[in-house]
């Protein structure tokens, strides 16, 4: 019965995604109608691929990517890119949520429990993915990408260490998707948390770094980056100082106000994006600081968790479905070998550089046999957003080779979408700290 | 500044403001039903207070659409047959005899008066004083609610009443399908169209409801659905011009005589709604047009009409219903229109061209509201009280 309705609805948005305008006062009104139908269609669609996807133990999150992949404009193509424009909004708010419930995870007590472990693991998976990277672009770098000028050595290696800046790029939001999803706690949720967030920082500075060095060297235009960063102290500072005070304000909300909290985060997300979007600060960073000090520094972190993940999960489809409708087929065959080789060099470069991470910080072999070892590097693998932003900046600074790099970054990061929460759900379902193993019966 | 960031300050400072200085608790003698955010979109419109682009409230129409589909849905759930059979009959027949009264009352009164007002005759009338009679018949169920509910006035009159105001929105809303079918252009072959298309979207969306929710707990992955729903509902209803609320009113009756009842939905619906309302009751404030002294004159010749109507309906049932105090003076209680009105009056506003006189509508029955609603849970305590006492 439920295939039957599904498919019906399936037809009903079809016709209606084909033949807008038959009914309707105006080509406004059509998009509209247009526009409320598919998203209504990818939010069904997407609870239910992922309530299937849970069915044979994968994570929701894949199935909303591959909810949006399918309906996406080389598909079926009710997302279209004048939808995927609209939903801008939506997709910034997904940001702000997601980075809240990312701050609120970390817990100052375990941070400074791993504090050793956490800067080793980042620092050594971030160091071998860069060299792993520069090696691979030595040996083979016209296989990886198509260099239509003519390169010396250095310039190579500067291409390849901004190429191994955004390939260590993690993501923070399909972590927390699937770490809410699995109501996970534990050592290896909070080391992958904690790096993951940390990670995002240091990416972004050794990127900001490596930008400043590459126009150095090979010149670039900076004209049409809409969204160049401050200078880097000023964005750590400012995004901090803007966190600090935001979260202060949120925690004398809940302490004094306490109703309707779910309003008061999505109006406080609102003006955060606003204020970010005029300051050009960080939004994640701002909003994980926000997360962090109401657990960190009042009583109210439970409140702050509870009502984030009774708005999140429409905002999450949404966001995901996003996320697998940007995903561009055509590209992703086109160079499906050197990127499935890349994303593979990654894999290795996480791994090693975790187990190296531990091994330094002795922290995998201080109890033995421990439930987490040699699982932790899997929840590394899941990449996105911060790593396509990076991608589009290259290409808009650097045309010529910065296209290039775009395209195997947005076909690498494809795959470690569909592939990443895969294993990082494996991860935590292995090491015993999922509470919710077989979501099926929810 | 961005609109946008404008609109999420003063949301929040009318939620606080209403919140704490008016309180629905009725700190100095009002009880605020949403009032406070229909004015605040009157002054926002009227670009008296803030210069906002001219399409800033064109944007967020598809708001409106999904405020409307959840308020259907809202509606429809509350129809259990398991529990509406348990209703003596008579009320039933209050139901419809109350409304009937309302219904014609206000299309005689207004079919009068605004072939007076404008000088037309013409049976382009005949939609818009049905549309204003249809409105006229519902009552707010929230006043009822505030007497039981906050100020603990718990007799069998007031529950009596709660259940009357809650099920005489039906035949009000029967009409407002019936209108919208009949008067949304084209022949009568379209209208029957139009009616099967809202009828199958509305019965599958609440079919695939009821399945995908069953044996489901959670909060969340409730709203997901319920939100996936109302969503294509919505757009559905907008691209074949047929009314949403009908479609998820419908949506929401085959929930809530699902087997088994989804218990959970109501209170999920109902909390999940404050946002999309307090926005939606802006928008329909940007809507609504104060300086029109001909809609509130209107108004107030409607309100007075409704109200002899609806006493008459009390004063008629008298002898049969074996209750003290119930009487022709219980029309006060329910006199305060609610969201739903607003509701039924928007949907026509947003198609212009087929309903051209919606926004003299719209006029009068905002102005009703905001003549009424700040006074309703008063009127109704003064009525209710001493029945409790004595």
């Amino acid at each position: 019965m439920k295939r039957v309705i599904v498919a019906m609805l399936l037809v009903l948005v079809w016709l209606m995604s084909r033949l807008p305008v038959i009914r309707t006062e105006s080509l406004e009104a059509a998009g509209d109608s247009s526009a409320l139908a598919a998203l209504g269609f990818v939010i069904l669609g997407g609870y239910i691929a992922g309530r299937c996807f849970a069915g044979i133990g994968l994570p929701q999150v894949t199935g909303y990517m591959l909810t949006g992949l399918l309906v996406g404009p080389y598909l079926v193509g009710i997302f279209d890119q004048v939808l995927t424009n609209r939903l801008k909004p939506v997709e910034e708010i997904a940001l702000v949520l997601i980075a809240l419930t990312a701050g609120g995870e970390l817990r100052l007590g375990d941070l400074r429990l791993h504090l050793k472990a956490i800067s080793a693991v980042l620092v050594m998976q971030t160091l071998i993915v860069l060299v792993i990277s520069t090696a691979a672009l030595l040996l083979a770098g016209g296989w990886f990408i198509r260099f239509s000028e003519c390169l010396d050595f250095r310039q190579i290696v500067i291409i390849a260490l901004i190429l191994g800046v955004m390939t260590s790029a993690n993501s923070p939001s399909v972590a927390v998707a699937v770490i809410t999803e699995m109501k996970a706690r534990g050592r290896l949720t909070n080391l992958v948390m904690s790096v993951t967030v940390a990670k995002d920082v240091f990416v972004i500075i050794l990127f900001t770094l490596g930008m400043t060095l590459a126009h150095g060297v090979m010149g670039g235009t900076v004209t049409g980056v809409d969204h160049a960063y401050p200078p880097l102290p000023l964005l750590v500072a400012g995004s901090l100082l803007i966190g600090i005070l935001a979260g202060w304000l949120m925690v004398l909300y809940l302490k004094y106000i306490g109703r309707q909290v779910e309003i008061a985060i999505l109006v406080m997300s609102v003006v955060l994006i606003q204020l970010i979007h005029i300051t050009s600060l960080e939004l994640l960073l701002t909003a994980i600081v926000i997360g962090f000090i109401i657990e960190n520094y009042s009583s109210q972190g439970p409140t702050l968790i509870k009502s984030l993940e009774r708005i999140s999960p429409p905002i999450y489809i949404i966001f995901f479905a996003l996320a697998g409708a940007g995903v561009n087929l055509p590209l992703l065959l086109e160079i499906g070998l050197a990127a499935v080789l890349w994303a593979g060099l990654r894999a290795l470069g996480i791994w090693l550089g975790t187990s190296v991470g531990f091994w330094i910080s002795g922290e995998e072999f201080r109890q033995k046999p421990s439930p987490t070892r040699g699982l932790t590097w899997l929840g590394y693998l899941p990449q996105a957003g911060v790593a396509l932003g990076m991608a589009s900046l290259v290409a808009v600074s650097f045309p010529g080779w910065g296209d290039n790099v775009r395209t195997l970054v947005l076909a690498v990061v494809a795959i470690n979408q569909v592939v990443g929460p895969v294993g990082f759900r494996y991860a935590l379902v292995k090491s015993g700290e999922a509470e919710n193993q077989d979501n099926r019966s929810n | 500044m961005n609109p946008l960031l404008i609109l999420a300050l003063l949301v929040t400072c009318a939620y606080l403001g209403g919140t704490y200085l008016f309180s629905r608790r009725g700190r100095f003698g009002f009880y605020t039903g949403g009032v406070e955010f229909l004015l605040l979109g009157a002054i926002l419109s009227s670009g008296t207070v803030l210069h906002l682009p001219k399409d800033f409230f064109q944007d967020l129409f598809p708001f409106v659409h999904i405020e409307l589909g959840w308020i259907g849905l809202l509606f429809g759930v509350q129809f259990d047959r398991r529990i509406l059979r348990h209703l003596p009959a008579i009320d039933w027949w209050l139901m419809w005899l109350k409304s009937l009264l309302t219904i014609a009352a206000v299309s005689l009164v207004g079919w009068l008066c605004l072939s007076v007002c404008l000088k037309d005759s013409s049976e382009n009338l005949i939609p818009v004083v049905l549309i204003l009679a249809a409105a006229a018949s519902l009552s707010s169920s929230w006043t009822v609610g505030i007497i039981y509910n906050l100020l603990k006035i718990r007799t069998p009159l007031v529950r009596r009443l709660f259940f009357i105001s809650v099920l005489d929105d039906a035949p009000g809303l029967m009409l407002f399908s019936a209108l919208f079918f009949l008067f949304a252009g084209g022949g009568v072959s379209d209208a029957v169209l139009r009616f099967i298309g809202g009828s199958l979207t509305g019965l599958i969306l609440g079919s695939l409801i009821t399945s995908l929710l069953r044996g489901r707990k959670e909060r969340g992955q409730t709203l997901v659905v319920l939100i996936g729903s109302v969503l294509l509902a919505a757009g559905v209803a907008y691209a074949l011009g047929i009314p949403v609320i009908y479609v998820t009113l419908l949506s929401g009756i085959v929930i809530a005589n699902s087997k088994p009842r989804l218990r959970d939905l109501y209170p999920t619906l109902a909390g999940a709604e404050h946002p999309l309302y307090l926005l939606f009751l802006i928008l329909a404030g940007a809507l609504w047009d104060p300086s029109n002294i001909t809609a509130l004159i209107l108004a107030l010749i409607l309100i007075a009409t409704r109200f002899a109507a609806k006493w008459w309906a009390f004063e008629l049932s008298k002898p049969l219903v074996d209750i003290q105090g119930w009487g022709g003076r219980l029309a006060l209680a329910l006199v305060s229109p609610g969201g739903l009105t607003v509701a039924m009056v928007v949907n026509f506003a947003l198609f212009p061209d087929r309903f051209p006189l919606a926004q003299l509508v719209l006029d009068i029955t905002v102005w009703a509201l905001v003549i009424l609603n700040p006074l309703g849970v008063m009127l109704a305590k003064r009525v209710l009280a001493p029945v409790e006492q004595s």
